[in-house]
């Protein structure tokens, strides 16, 4: 390879900004004050002399010896009636089923005492395989939102249960007698019994227009027009990217944010090994750099009107059959050039799958596909999914309707239109002039609180409920606690109004037995698994006759939506759609592209930044520029984050941001704070929200929901603090980090092309030898090899995506704490695991070499600046738990010191915060409490263990660290002891796999092995061992117990 | 199953001993002394003579059958054919409990013994009886404190002391210079009185300063090792004055019978108020009226209604203090010590079947412990602190027989000959050594 690669984490590294240069000679970006460190802003605030400050000294120091000479009385309260199945001090697992109208996944949900503390996918049943998303670990976390209604309310006071019956059924009672409209707004309910209990409803209502109109906010509803037309099947087929040998996605985040993600993943990943035989080749066509672009062995930058163009491009390669209407420069036809070639090559074995909503493009890709005779091996018509059965059309009739007051009835479920359609203030205008509004929603949100009457349903975590994802698949959910409030679920409550069942308090079995009744199988194994496989008749294949002519026109007027600028509206893994904003966890997770955390903003490419004149350099003390960006008439202004992949001309913005926009109580921390914790007050007492809601930058188009959209964007006054976590915690210049290879150099099977060991220089008899740095060694050994245990972990960077579920799994686990924007910004996040994400481009003079070369693979990439379009590694990083530990050595109390089994150990009781360690760590993975984040009034907003209810979640088996001490990674040792004494107890070996870390164990994608490095026959011993294994920073010999596999893409060098 | 064999037969047990304090002191016709005993052994388990339990109260129960023309000695016989008969008396009764009395093996004459001890029974009350000892707070911390708190109080006292004698000397001078008009040369002050005798005696003040600086250092110092300790026979008082020594030790019930986490859990667990039910729902007194009164709040708690014998529903947790308190920063699982380490109770928690209520008890106590067939490992550092952990650590042998968990790491030692050699050199493998004294195994 002629090639050398730069890795940089953004541009300020790029760059080498004075800021970043200067913050990165430092391990902590900014020196607390000791007045800061030792009080709260109370003290700081007041007026203190000396004199006082000895009186309080001496005062307290007395206190505190009087208060330590008493034993503490501390009450310990036994269950009145033990429930049989629990044991305290051990934990329960139940299966059960995650939907909440955009994630779906098979879970198991750690209990503690009966309190739901951890989740995670269940990878013995499911389709998912045990794949999750951020979004779903941490889902957990909103049953104690202490924001949840507890009760029922009728015109936004609180009411009981039969007051509210009595009043909806009086209403519905007068729609009936007027014959009027009563509708049933619903998201993808994926439930054959919630549909059968809403039908029976509907049943009751004779008489009456009654009428489900289900709305996804995130819709696919041209997917399912496309298929009408193409093979008069109304459906979203089942993609099988596990039998994809080339996959091309244009726009579609599959991975993390489209349709059955947790299955894709599961699937796709399947084929991203590189020692199978072959691997999957991905291209990606997108805007805005997603986690699945990122992925992509060649990704190609395009603008959203250039999608459906894309499209008919390959297909024209393919079957040199135009699209009627649609034409495609010269340009274009010649970027897709590779891609077509490709996926002529693997007829049969390839998938094309686009994001777009529009049923034209989609058409132009069920043409391809069907071309490539993709139906029947990795799409299948007959299985369809029916977690997407949203209907754009009829949601925009149901619209009309509500603003001009002609609905009789409206009960709105599992929905929240009034934050996330185009036009939501004017929805919530109209629901207001209804004579009967009902929502079911757990919050007072957007919708619910203009409701009449708001029937809250249970918290999933509490509710029976029945899934059929797709039609192969039957899935239960199970509670996994007593409801907490005074709710009901939405099933309950139809099954009320229909005179089926009574209110029967927090133990009501009505709607288990419902969902019983209509299993025929053996029950208690459906609940144990979670989940069982159904028949499915293998139908016909259907022949595509799809109406190229239509779909032309629709792609034509699309590509015609080019203003000065094009905006694209994606998913963040954490946000999603925003239904858990107010989930701190989330808020916290660093975007794995971007690395900000708490907020939305602007996307935009280094090209445009630099020639609008927006900063390009951010960092603590450099602020990001604002701009105001309007589309088809609605302004918001927000700041500008320049992103290396960003299409030029096109700009991306989150959606699930801007919640709470009328000061609804949706969560603490759906809102801004600040320095010392409080929350952000505009003029008129307002709390200032988190971003915007670009959902009103989407528009309705030709009944169908358009996610992108042109319009124009200007700069605006002042600037705006960003907490981006990409230039923390970097290595001090070192760049023996990322190991990548192709998976021709790969295959080749030389370890040396690709993972050499690194040796050093010495001297030895007056001649110059190389040796490897292990046989460098400036202590004693520990006697880790081949004695006892010796814990270690295998980070695959080939299969690792960057999704995050690591980070939320190991928040969750290990009681990290919540910090917030203002600390982030100050380089104090606390996450013990990060997510390092590297842009790689090569340096511009060998370029011009490998293109002469390598002309095929860089025949996109001509036209651009390389760090315009750069590929990217993400590496999970954590304490390495090397066996010679810099840290240890500089603890000056020895409270960081390595056990026997290969562990770094650090010990919070007898750490005094010296932060020498810190200093000297390598990998930058040690963290320390600035403050007491439990108490400290700065945290009161959204650190869970600040909350009355948040704190349930904590897990009892780990300490809540104080201030002052440092913390990090400990492998999850709380696992590893009690995997142990489980062995010991049963007076057995320990199975390898048994024991796992959170992070391991949450991985969706296995790229995370835990394991016995001294178990001979365990996985992670062979992964050691591996070709592809290697330590990161390798020649500083720290002799990590963390391995990492080489990268390889399935690039065409070799 | 072994379980609930065994709790049957501790309710026996139980029921035996209550007989014989409550009637110790009467004395009986030599027929009722049969009766007595024949009560005991066939008919105490679950009746009383006076209080219902899980049978109905048995005084008067002869006459009340013989009143309505029914046979009771058919009904202790078999009762099930006397309910099949329609016998007016045994209808009346058959729905007391779910449960049937199963038929009796007694004969006539034993029948009659019985029903004239049982009718002649006489509730006693035993002042100063056993089961109401403990709820105590005594203990060392009562003890120190109240040392400390003479002294300053004393401290005080001598200040007024001072103060008033100096108060009283200027009043009187004020006196004498008003009603004598005297002008009285004022004497030495008692501080110069004081100070002056001081400087005469140096020596022997500066050895007495220097022995009382001394005194005073070493016992401070001593106080302060045992600051944030948790004293020795601390026993806090207990909304029930639970009795150990009844339970665990007339009754033999066995310590995990109650504890029955300490095998599977890191908590031993606090019994929950359905484990007291088991025996308490018969149970109802002990020998005196306060021990009913303490079983009287198990009933409380769990809602049980004694006069219709069933659940209330409102049930109210009892909330115990608890006596051996770890720091939050310690892990500690008793699964490890009872399960895996086959450590006793006793080696941590003393003699607890000489207890009341739960205390702390001293390792001085523990090391003098002499239980049959249970092996105590000997320690010398304060109970509950991290010496005291590690200490045993070093000292305990790991139980690694038979464990194919220790087999295994065995093997894997094996791979460094050297390291086997150390470790093995004493022949035994200490907790040391696999690792015991490490952070990690206890702090994360």
């Amino acid at each position: 390879m002629s090639k050398v690669k730069t890795y940089w984490k953004g541009i300020e590294e790029k760059e080498q900004s004075d800021s970043f240069m200067e913050k990165s000679k430092n391990e902590f970006p900014e020196e607390l004050t000791a007045q800061e460190f030792l009080a709260d802003e109370n003290i700081a605030e007041s007026s203190t002399n000396r004199r006082d400050f000895l009186k309080f000294m001496g005062f307290s120091v007395a206190a505190a010896t009087l208060a330590a000479c008493e034993t503490p009385v501390i009450k310990s309260i036994p269950y009145v009636n033990k429930p049989e199945d629990i044991t305290p001090g051990v934990a329960n697992w139940y299966s059960s089923t995650y939907w909440d109208g955009n994630d779906y996944a098979s879970i198991l949900v750690k209990t503690r005492e009966g309190r739901p503390i951890f989740i995670k996918g269940n990878k013995s049943f499911g389709i998912n395989k045990g794949a999750t998303t951020p979004r779903i670990i941490s889902s957990v976390l909103s049953l104690y939102n202490g924001a949840r209604l507890q009760m029922p309310m009728a015109n936004n006071s609180k009411a009981t249960w039969s007051t509210v019956d009595k009043e909806i059924k009086k209403g519905l009672e007068a729609a009936v007698a007027k014959g009027g409209k009563v509708r049933i707004m619903t998201s993808s309910t994926a439930s054959p019994s919630t549909d059968a209990i809403i039908n029976e409803f509907i049943g009751t209502l004779a008489g009456a227009d009654a009428k489900v109109v289900t709305y996804d906010s995130i819709s696919y509803s041209g997917i399912k027009t496309a298929n009408n037309n193409s093979f008069g099947k109304a459906v979203v087929p089942e993609y099988n990217f596990d039998q994809a040998k080339v996959i091309v996605s244009i726009s579609a985040d599959f991975l993390t944010n489209w349709l059955l993600s947790t299955e894709n993943m599961a699937g796709y990943t399947q084929n991203r090994k590189p020692d199978n035989d072959w691997m999957s080749k991905h291209f990606q066509f997108e805007s805005v750099m997603t986690t699945t672009g990122s992925n992509a062995d060649v990704r190609i930058p395009i603008k959203p009107s250039e999608e459906g163009l894309v499209a008919a491009a390959i297909l024209k390669h393919l079957t040199g059959t135009s699209v009627p209407g649609v034409t495609v420069n010269a340009d274009l036809m010649e970027r897709t050039k590779l891609v077509a070639s490709e996926l002529k090559a693997n007829q049969g074995k390839s998938l094309v799958v686009a994001g777009s909503n529009c049923s034209g493009t989609q058409t132009i890709i069920n043409a391809i596909n069907n071309a490539l005779g993709s139906y029947g091996s990795t799409i299948n018509l007959n299985n369809p999914v029916s977690i997407a059965n949203g209907n754009d059309a009829e949601v925009e009739t149901l619209v009309k309707e509500v603003e001009a007051g002609q609905v009789d009835a409206l009960f709105l479920y599992g929905v929240n239109p009034a934050y996330t359609l185009p036009n939501g203030d004017k929805f919530a205008e109209g629901l207001k002039k209804l004579p009967l509004t009902v929502s079911f929603s757990q919050h007072a949100d957007e919708t619910a609180s203009n409701c009449k009457f708001i029937c809250p349903d249970n918290h999933y975590l509490e509710s029976w409920n029945d899934f059929a994802p797709k039609a192969s698949h039957y899935a239960v959910a199970q509670p996994a606690i007593r409801p907490l409030y005074d709710t009901y679920q939405a099933q309950q409550s139809f099954l009320v109004w229909s005179g089926k069942a009574a209110r029967s308090g927090k133990d009501s079995r009505v709607v288990y037995d419902y969902i019983k009744s209509k299993y025929s199988g053996d029950w208690n194994t459906l609940v144990h698994n979670g989940s069982v496989d159904m028949p499915v008749t293998s139908g016909a294949g259907s022949a595509f006759a799809g109406d190229l002519g239509a779909a032309g026109a629709l792609v034509a007027s699309r590509a015609k939506m080019t203003g000065d600028v094009e905006v694209i509206l994606y998913q963040k893994n954490g946000i999603g759609d925003g239904q858990q904003a107010a989930n701190p966890w989330l808020q916290e997770l660093p975007d794995p592209i971007t690395k900000v955390t708490w907020d939305n903003y602007i996307t935009m490419s280094r090209t445009d930044a630099e020639a609008g004149g927006y900063n390009i350099i951010l960092g603590e003390r450099d602020e990001a520029s604002l701009a105001e960006i309007e589309v088809n008439g609605t302004k918001m202004k927000l700041p500008v984050f320049v992103l290396p992949g960003q299409k030029s001309g096109t700009v991306g913005i989150a959606l699930g941001y801007g919640r709470g926009a009328n000061q609804e109580n949706i969560g603490d921390s759906a809102y801004q704070t600040q320095e010392y914790g409080t929350h952000i007050l505009d003029e008129a007492g307002n709390k200032q929200l988190i971003g915007e809601n670009a959902f009103r930058l989407s528009s309705f188009n030709k009944g169908e929901i358009l996610f992108s959209g042109a319009g124009t964007i200007t700069k605006a006054e002042g600037t705006y603090p960003l907490a981006c976590t990409q230039t923390h915690h970097t290595f001090m210049g070192r760049t023996s980090i990322v190991r990548e290879t192709s998976f021709g150099v790969f295959k080749a099977g030389d370890k040396n092309a690709y993972n050499e060991p690194h040796t050093l220089v010495t001297h030895e008899k007056g001649r110059t030898v190389r040796k490897k740095t292990s046989e460098f060694d400036l202590w004693d050994a520990h006697p880790v090899e081949n004695v006892g245990h010796r814990w270690g972990m295998s980070i695959d960077l080939s299969s690792c995506i960057g999704c995050g579920s690591c980070i939320v799994a190991c928040h969750t686990e290990n009681n990290v704490p919540v910090v917030g924007k203002d600390e982030i910004r100050r380089g104090r996040d606390m996450h013990w695991l990060r997510l390092d994400r590297y842009f790689s481009s090569d340096e511009d003079e060998v370029r011009a070499d490998s293109l002469a070369e390598n002309k095929k693979e860089y025949s996109y990439a001509k036209l651009e600046v390389p760090s315009d379009n750069p590929s990217v590694v993400h590496i999970p990083m954590m304490c390495q738990h090397c066996n010679h530990a810099p840290c240890e050595t500089v603890c000056p109390v020895a409270a960081t010191t390595h056990s026997n089994e290969g562990l770094n150990q650090m010990t919070y009781n007898r750490c005094i915060g010296t932060r020498y360690c810190a200093n000297n760590c390598p990998y930058k993975v040690r963290r320390f409490n600035w403050f007491n984040y439990p108490t400290n009034s700065r945290f009161q907003h959204f650190n869970p263990s600040q909350f009355d209810m948040g704190r349930m979640v904590l897990n009892p088996d780990v300490t809540v660290r104080s201030r002052g001490v440092m913390e990090k990674c400990s492998m999850c040792v709380q696992q590893i002891q009690s995997g142990k004494l489980t062995a010991k107890r049963e007076g057995r070996v320990i199975a390898d796999g048994e024991i796992q870390s959170a992070c391991s164990s949450s991985c969706p994608t296995d790229a995370i092995t835990f394991g016995d490095i001294n178990d001979k026959g365990s996985k992670i011993r062979k992964e050691s061992e591996g070709d592809r294994a290697y330590h990161i920073l390798e020649e500083i010999g720290t002799q990590p117990n963390i391995y990492y596999q080489v990268k390889v893409r399935n690039t065409n060098e070799a | 199953m072994n379980l609930y064999l065994s709790r049957k037969l501790k309710i026996k047990e139980l029921s035996l001993y209550f007989s014989i304090i409550l009637f110790s002191l009467l004395s009986f016709s030599s027929s009722a002394q049969e009766g007595k005993a024949l009560f005991k052994q066939n008919c105490a388990s679950c009746h009383h003579p006076l209080n219902n339990g899980t049978g109905p109260a048995l005084q008067g129960a002869s006459d009340k059958w013989k009143a309505a023309g029914d046979d009771i000695n058919k009904w202790i016989k078999g009762p099930a054919s006397q309910i099949a008969a329609g016998v007016p008396s045994a209808i009346a009764i058959k729905d007391y409990d779910a449960s049937m009395m199963p038929g009796q093996a007694v004969n006539d004459d034993e029948i009659a013994a019985i029903i004239e001890y049982i009718d002649g029974y006489v509730k006693i009350v035993v002042p100063g009886d056993v089961a109401v000892a403990g709820g105590g707070t005594d203990g060392g911390a009562k003890s120190s404190s109240s040392w400390l708190m003479w002294l300053i109080i004393g401290g005080v006292l001598s200040m007024l002391i001072v103060a008033l004698w100096g108060v009283r000397k200027q009043l009187f001078y004020a006196v004498s210079e008003k009603e004598d008009g005297v002008e009285i040369t004022e004497e030495e002050s008692v501080t110069d009185e004081v100070k002056g005798w001081l400087r005469r005696n140096l020596k022997l003040v500066s050895v007495l300063a220097f022995i009382i600086t001394c005194t005073l250092a070493y016992y401070g110092a001593e106080q302060l090792y045992k600051v944030g300790l948790i004293p020795e026979n601390y026993n806090p008082e207990q909304p029930i004055a639970f009795s150990h020594k009844i339970h665990a030790g007339t009754n033999e019930i066995d310590c995990q019978y109650c504890h029955n986490s300490a095998s599977k859990s890191k908590s031993a667990g606090i019994p929950t108020v359905n484990v007291c039910m088991n025996c308490h729902k018969g149970i109802q007194e002990v020998a005196s009226e306060t021990g009913t009164a303490e079983i009287a709040k198990i009933h409380e708690a769990a809602g049980w209604d004694k006069e219709n014998r069933q659940y209330t529903g409102k049930t109210e947790p009892i909330r115990w203090v608890k006596v051996h308190n770890m720091p939050d920063h310690v892990y500690f699982n008793h699964s490890q010590h009872v399960t895996v380490g086959g450590i006793e109770c006793e080696n941590c928690h003393g003699d607890v079947k000489t207890y009341t209520t739960g205390k702390i008890s001293g390792t001085e106590t523990i090391n003098n412990l002499e239980i049959e067939g249970k092996k105590i490992v000997k320690l010398t550092r304060p109970l509950l602190t991290m010496g005291w952990c590690i200490e045993c650590h070093n000292t305990a042998e790991v139980q690694t027989g038979g464990n194919k968990y220790y087999d295994e790491i065995h093997e894997r030692l094996k791979s460094d000959k050297e390291l086997y050699k150390s470790v093995m050199e004493d022949g035994v493998v200490k907790v040391k050594e696999f690792g015991g004294w490490e952070c990690s195994k206890c702090h994360y």
